[in-house]
């Protein structure tokens, strides 16, 4: 970010913790007003497309005053983010119910795949990085810096039809799309989300798994590793206790950025497995031209997406005991 | 370039060969160019219209090796007029975010101060959007095609460019050729764009590379979704889109363009990471 | 551990690192004893192969070199045993402590469960009997407020107290052997003083034998019992301190005495320094490896490198060595002498 990560003493922390929730505001401002910019970006009039080309005038002025979508842009703007600010988004075009609710009862099922399939991407990364890391260029290392490349390169609807002709349709263990909620138990909700989660996964365990791998490769480099050793501590100890531990906060701060994209990347995923989280909502409202809620929609993961990336870094100081007390 | 970035240094000759992967890689992207770049002439069906049955499997027909898919069009045909549309779109995003990033990135280094603080702002109000959402909200108002994505890809690609090129600028700024070249008097054009500009177009052409792998799978996820490029224009993409509703019947319809989609994004990466490694290793190490 | 037996033995250890230029000899056949609870002090300057002779002697050598020779502790060969084994053997009955005490404390662990770690590992103490061993540790070593400094980081303390910190971890297990690797040259003068004095303190305490590495023989002047002087790798003269300080044998020795600052000498004398630099180990010259710089060379010393010969309990490495009577400033080298 362009405040500079320069070490920081005590009194420049302050200095920099107050630039930083300035430049927060600041995005936050150019955000909403994006999203509220993106009924000018219109082609006509919201309403026309809304309602299509056989709409009366009188239902169009109608529709327009309704949404007041034929206000002057700063009025309509004030409004919004006033809305916002007390949790009101509006009513969506198509249901009319509110864009709150409505993004709300979606939140859920994208907020589950999205945790399952960090979870899962730890599960895969933490053990083969800590592995990898602590014996670069073995044949172990090799395979997996191959395969993680390999990982890299598939696209999540490409591991998702994939996993759906091997895990559903040829194999028949997973069901091939479609949702149990929680309340159905979580087995059946397991049996739902997994292979939604893999294919989520595929992608973001490498980013991980490197980043873990390079860490214990430097820190295996580091005296005290040497030292404990000279101590005759145990390698899996050392590994565990000294090596993992610095590499920890680097690796959770790597997990909260995935789990922001994700949450805003699981579109493809919820589209191919037929899933009610936020992409299938979004998916439904743009042929609708149901701006309201692609405006919420955007402007809440827009939110979720900066506060995580705020909360990563305020935890970064908190956590760190390096800077905790500098 | 400048000499320095040209100059292989010790380390750089150290480092192993290129091995067989870079070569595969290699020729898979200059073989789809090639054939991106002569789909026109290449003794092809037309894409768009049918040539014998539905779901015709591969390999059974000559010359359509790949059969046919669910309303009998040629799915080599297909495949081949995909390539250029995910190659042209991929790859004028990427030039359009290199650039933008690059220049962003540069005068930020070189003025700071407010300019910098007020692009900072900029680029990160772009990164605060999610791509894809951003991506569908747009297409919910402006009607897609290859100019849009390439101008609302490109767009959204550009903070990453912007920070490589402000981070290579920066490390620029304290040497001491800037420095001997603003005491000989050299005007601030001078110094953005014979001293600065040239030592940031390694990093960023080979994180270019990069990008360009992300792009293909960015087009390819709006197109899958149906608001890429829109139909009956073929795309990998959609051809998956397509093909996944036979899935169970006709899984070559889904499987050949992931290959070519997988195939395409592991190049870009390879050849990629292997520039990045490259330019790491030469400009790296700077104080 | 029987007394009969020297606390540690080392017999003709080679250490070969691989070079970018062939082999490197950092360690050459080095021989040395050390009685328990005595104190020796291991001198050379820089790139002597002191610090490979250290990695060596615990197991913990750079990948890729080559080990020969015995390292016998309290009677165990620890070269006879498996690398688990032995890492686990030294780490229980030796203790080390190296140069930066920053870098050798992982900065994310408190300083308590450091010290702690390798007590509950070794010697199965529960996690209670690990933190008061700790604070009972750091209260040794003079760390105030113990108790409360055990939940403390590294980065908490000053240079001198991680220092200490780093003796308390070394001493955790109680160890017979005790070996500070340039432990206090990253320190200001004042705080090395203090740091000596506790090494030489809990050595004597304990019974505890001390390796004291160093460059600077200052530093080991008044705390060692005895003297091991090593030069390219090899031992050129061992014999106890005040011997070695009141007559040195070996003219590298001999050079390295005159090149100690004196407050006696007149204010103008010129202090001397050794002329010439160390040789390089990957190609070592055929005879003694101090010749090239010695001006008391002859012809066959450049034959064979000279075996290391007892004279009583001193021992040197020189076919002429010095007789050290006068090692003052101006004092005119006898050349020749008795051929040992």
């Amino acid at each position: 970010m362009a405040v500079g990560t320069l070490a920081a003493a005590p009194r420049a922390r302050l200095g920099r913790a107050a630039r930083r929730a300035a430049h927060l505001l600041a995005v936050l401002l150019l955000v909403t007003l994006a999203a509220a910019a993106l009924v000018d970006l219109v082609p006509g009039s919201p309403a026309v497309a809304i309602l299509g080309p056989s709409a009366t005038p009188q239902q169009i002025a109608e529709l327009d005053a309704a949404y007041g979508f034929d206000r002057p842009f700063p009025e309509r703007y004030l409004d919004w983010v006033g809305g916002l600010v007390t949790g009101d988004l509006g009513r969506s075009v198509q249901s009319g119910r509110p864009v709150l609710a409505t993004i709300l009862e979606r939140l859920p099922v994208t907020l589950e795949i999205a945790l399952l399939a960090v979870g899962i991407s730890l599960l895969v990364a933490v053990p083969l990085g800590v592995h990898t890391g602590s014996r670069v260029g073995g044949p172990l290392d090799r395979a997996v810096t191959a395969a993680s490349s390999a990982l890299m390169s598939i696209p999540v609807f490409v591991a998702g039809v994939v996993l759906i002709y091997l895990l559903a349709l040829t194999t028949g263990w997973f069901p091939v799309s479609g949702w149990a909620p929680l309340t159905d138990g979580i087995a059946a909700n397991l049996h739902f989300a997994f292979l939604p989660a893999v294919a989520l996964a595929v992608g973001e365990t490498p980013a991980l798994l490197r980043l873990l791998r390079g860490d214990v490769a430097a820190t295996l480099r580091e005296d005290f590793v040497r030292t404990a050793a000279t101590r005759g501590l145990p390698r899996r100890y050392i590994l565990f206790r000294h090596v993992l531990r610095p590499s920890a906060l680097p690796l959770v701060t790597m997990a909260a950025v995935v789990f922001g994209r994700l949450l805003a990347g699981s579109v493809v995923v919820e589209s191919l497995f037929a899933l009610p989280g936020l992409g299938g909502l979004a998916l439904q409202s743009i042929p609708a031209k149901d701006i309201p809620v692609i405006q919420g929609l955007v402007v809440l993961v827009a939110v979720a997406y900066v506060a995580v990336n705020a909360l990563v870094d305020l935890g970064y100081t908190v956590l760190d005991p390096r800077t905790r007390s500098r | 370039m400048t000499a320095p970035l040209t100059v292989p240094g010790a380390a750089a000759r150290r480092r192993r060969r290129p091995g067989p992967a870079l070569w595969l890689a290699g020729s898979w992207l200059v073989l789809l160019a090639l054939l991106a770049l002569g789909a026109g002439v290449l003794p092809l069906a037309a894409p768009d219209a049918p040539v014998g049955g539905p779901n015709l499997p591969p390999f059974t027909a000559y010359p359509e090796v790949l059969g046919t898919d669910g309303i009998g069009r040629s799915v080599l045909s297909r495949l081949v007029h995909g390539a250029r549309i995910s190659l042209a779109v991929s790859l004028g995003a990427t030039s359009l975010a290199a650039v933008a990033g690059g220049l962003l990135g540069v005068l930020a280094a070189y003025l700071r101060g407010v300019a910098e603080s007020a692009i900072g702002v900029l680029l990160d109000a772009i990164l605060a959007f999610p791509p894809l959402l951003l991506l569908l909200a747009l297409a919910a108002v402006v009607r897609p095609g290859v100019w849009t994505l390439v101008a609302s890809l490109g767009l959204l690609f550009v903070p990453p460019f912007a920070r490589l090129a402000k981070a290579a600028a920066l490390s620029r700024l304290n040497r001491e050729y800037v420095d001997a070249a603003r005491a000989l008097g050299a005007g601030h054009g001078r110094l953005l764009f014979r001293e600065l500009l040239p030592g940031c177009v390694a990093p960023v052409a080979s994180y270019a590379v990069v990008m360009a792998a992300l792009m293909i799978m960015m087009e390819g996820a709006l197109s899958f979704l149906g608001v890429g490029i829109p139909p009956p224009a073929p795309s990998w993409g959609a051809m998956i889109a397509a093909g996944k509703d036979f899935l169970a019947i006709a899984p070559q319809l889904v499987l050949v363009p992931c290959a070519a989609m997988f195939l395409t994004v592991l190049s870009f990466n390879t050849v990629g990471e292997r520039l990045r490694a490259r330019v790491d290793t030469i400009s790296g190490g700077a104080p | 551990m029987t007394s009969g037996e020297p606390l540690l033995e080392v017999r003709d250890l080679r250490c070969h690192l691989p070079g970018d230029h062939g082999v490197v000899r950092a360690v050459d056949g080095v021989s040395l004893t050390l009685g328990h609870g005595r104190v020796l002090g291991l001198v050379g300057e820089s790139g002597c192969g002191k610090s490979t002779l250290v990695r060596a002697l615990v197991g913990a050598s750079a990948p890729g070199a080559g080990v020969s020779g015995s390292v016998i502790l309290a009677g165990t060969d620890l070269t006879a045993m498996p690398p688990e084994a032995r890492r686990a053997f030294v780490g229980r009955h030796v203790g080390m402590v190296f140069q930066d005490p920053m870098s050798a404390l992982n900065p994310v662990v408190p300083v308590g469960r450091q010290i702690g770690e390798a007590v509950r590992h070794h010697l199965g103490l529960s996690r209670a009997a690990a933190r008061d061993r700790a604070a009972g540790l750091l209260e040794q070593v003079g760390v105030p407020d113990p108790g409360r400094r055990l939940k403390h980081y590294p980065h908490q303390f000053s240079g001198g107290l991680r220092q200490r910190i780093t003796i308390a971890m070394a001493l955790s297990c109680d160890p017979a052997l005790l070996i500070a690797d340039e432990a206090t040259t990253a320190l200001d003068v004042t705080v090395q003083r203090q740091i000596l004095d506790l090494l030489a303190g809990l050595a004597g305490d304990r019974g505890m034998g001390l390796v004291l590495v160093s460059h600077d023989l200052g530093v080991i002047a008044g705390r060692a019992d005895e003297i091991a002087v090593m030069y390219a790798g090899r031992v050129v003269e061992h014999g106890l301190t005040r011997a070695v300080f009141a007559r040195p044998r070996h003219r590298y020795t001999e050079a390295l005495l005159g090149a100690i600052p004196r407050l006696d000498a007149p204010p103008h004398a010129r202090l001397r320094v050794i002329p010439g630099a160390p040789p390089d180990l990957a190609d070592p010259p055929p005879g003694c490896a101090f010749a090239p710089r010695c001006p008391a060379a002859r012809p066959d010393c450049l034959a064979a490198p000279p075996p290391l010969v007892a004279e009583g309990p001193h021992a040197h490495a020189c076919l002429y060595p010095a007789d050290g009577a006068e090692i003052t400033a101006g004092a005119r080298r006898r050349e020749g002498g008795d051929a040992g």
